[in-house]
């Protein structure tokens, strides 16, 4: 069993606790121990783009110095707005001698952060074990379960923070591919699905939501699958305008453990709007798998 | 509270402050729209991202008018996309600083309705808090 730091986030505790229980299910059968850190706080949410709002990177840079603290060069996330808050703020100290030592300054009763560090994506995680070793894992084969891949944004973008290319990207395609699930590629892919705007503009999340369920549908697609728990809520729990169907939202993790295996609880977040289970079990995804 | 300092007379240009704020020159766009064209939240915008840098290279100066930067979600597709390898997103970023420290805040707990506040998830307000307060 290989051990490595986990970071959680705050959704994945939360109302995205059905990707943590899935994905830290997949990593144990994939011979992955992800180890919590003791002690974690938000990283900030979004990155501050902007050179006179630096202190808001202090969140992020705390945990990085919780991972150096625990002994480990690297730290994964599943979450993909943390990945990218946690990797954008790491690029910027690393590349930046002056930039760390300030920020070092400004948290004089933490040990200081050299730096080190790297923080990988589960999807990173997965793909690094390759789709040859994931695909013998297999035992429950999705066949048929016909998914579109979602990335929006933070997971490919900024290019500095992405974790495959940011606007063709291909890792959840290999890895579906992997659990034998049938690859839809969906032009709307890596479209923006609106984000927190649905905070202070509520119907801005309908609008793009109908764009991607219709285009992931148009495609062919009967399920669209997430790293991010931000997209979820906008593509499921808000979803498209009241009369247009809706497809099944998956977090990517809930997959992954479905097709290694796992009892079907492990896999259902408790959370989605849209219920998965006739879908499953038109394709027989619920039974046990054939040993 | 709104606070202000300094006199209106030693105000730095507003191009010259997103410019600082956002740590490159917006003075190589050629306005082709590539930025505005994708944008997923252009339809609610009263002014495209290309439109906002014209008016900056121009030195408007009434430019933090506009509402768009408390629109855009920071989707980074317009850094992605540009061809002159302008950072958009930092741009708006600017834009929105620029506003917040004119001392308001374009959103509060107190504008969204009580029962939608508690159906939100954190991400999207800790998001939009950071996006849009002070
Ligand atoms: S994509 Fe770049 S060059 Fe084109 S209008 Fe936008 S900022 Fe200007
Ligand atoms: S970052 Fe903002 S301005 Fe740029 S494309 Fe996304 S929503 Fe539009």
């Amino acid at each position: 069993m290989t051990s490595l730091a986990y970071y959680p986030g705050c959704s994945l505790k939360r109302f995205a606790s059905g990707c943590e229980i899935a994905g830290l299910e997949a990593a144990r059968r994939l011979g992955i121990e992800l180890v919590e850190l003791e002690r974690w706080n938000c990283c900030g949410t979004v990155f501050s783009m902007s050179s006179g709002e630096r202190m808001h990177h202090l969140g992020s840079l705390r945990n990085l110095v919780r991972v150096q603290e625990a002994g480990y060069p690297e730290v994964v996330t599943m979450c993909a707005m943390c990945q990218n808050t946690l990797r954008q703020v790491n690029n910027e100290v690393r590349g930046d001698g002056d930039s760390l030592a300030m920020m070092n300054r400004f948290m004089d009763e933490e040990p200081a952060y050299r730096g080190e560090v790297e923080v990988l994506h589960y999807l990173t995680l997965l793909d690094r074990l390759g789709s040859e070793a994931i695909a013998a894992r297999v035992e429950r084969p999705l066949t048929g379960l016909r998914v579109a891949p979602y990335y929006g944004c933070t997971l490919v973008r900024p290019p500095s923070a992405g974790i495959d290319d940011p606007e063709d990207p291909n890792i959840m395609e290999r890895l579906l591919e992997a659990l034998g699930a049938k690859v839809v590629r969906d032009p709307m892919r890596v479209e923006c699905c609106g984000a927190y705007m649905g905070v202070s503009k509520p119907g801005t999340i309908n609008v793009r939501a109908s764009a991607i369920h219709g285009s992931a549908r148009n495609s062919g697609a009967e399920a669209l699958a997430t790293m991010c728990p931000l997209c979820a809520h906008n593509l499921d729990a808000v979803g498209p305008a009241p009369d247009e169907p809706a497809l099944v939202v998956f977090y990517f993790t809930q997959l992954v453990a479905l097709a290694l295996g796992a009892k079907p609880e492990q896999c259902l977040a408790a959370t989605q709007r849209v219920d998965p289970r006739p879908l499953l079990s038109t394709k027989g995804l619920l039974e046990e798998p054939q040993p | 509270m709104k606070t202000s300092m300094g006199s209106g007379s030693t105000r730095i240009p507003l191009r010259q402050q997103v410019e600082e704020l956002c740590e490159q020159s917006i003075g190589t766009c050629y306005q082709c729209g590539n930025c505005s064209s994708g944008c997923p939240m252009g339809p609610w915008m009263d002014a495209l991202p290309n439109q906002l840098i014209r008016r900056l290279q121009l030195g408007l100066e009434d430019t933090t008018r506009f509402a768009s930067p408390w629109v855009c979600a920071s989707c980074f597709a317009c850094g992605v996309r540009c061809p002159k390898g302008i950072d958009v997103p930092r741009v708006m970023e600017a834009l929105r600083v620029v506003g917040l420290r004119s001392g308001e805040d374009h959103i509060g707990p107190h504008t969204i309705e009580k029962k939608r506040l508690s159906q939100l998830p954190q991400i999207a307000l800790v998001a939009h808090m950071r996006k849009a307060t002070g």
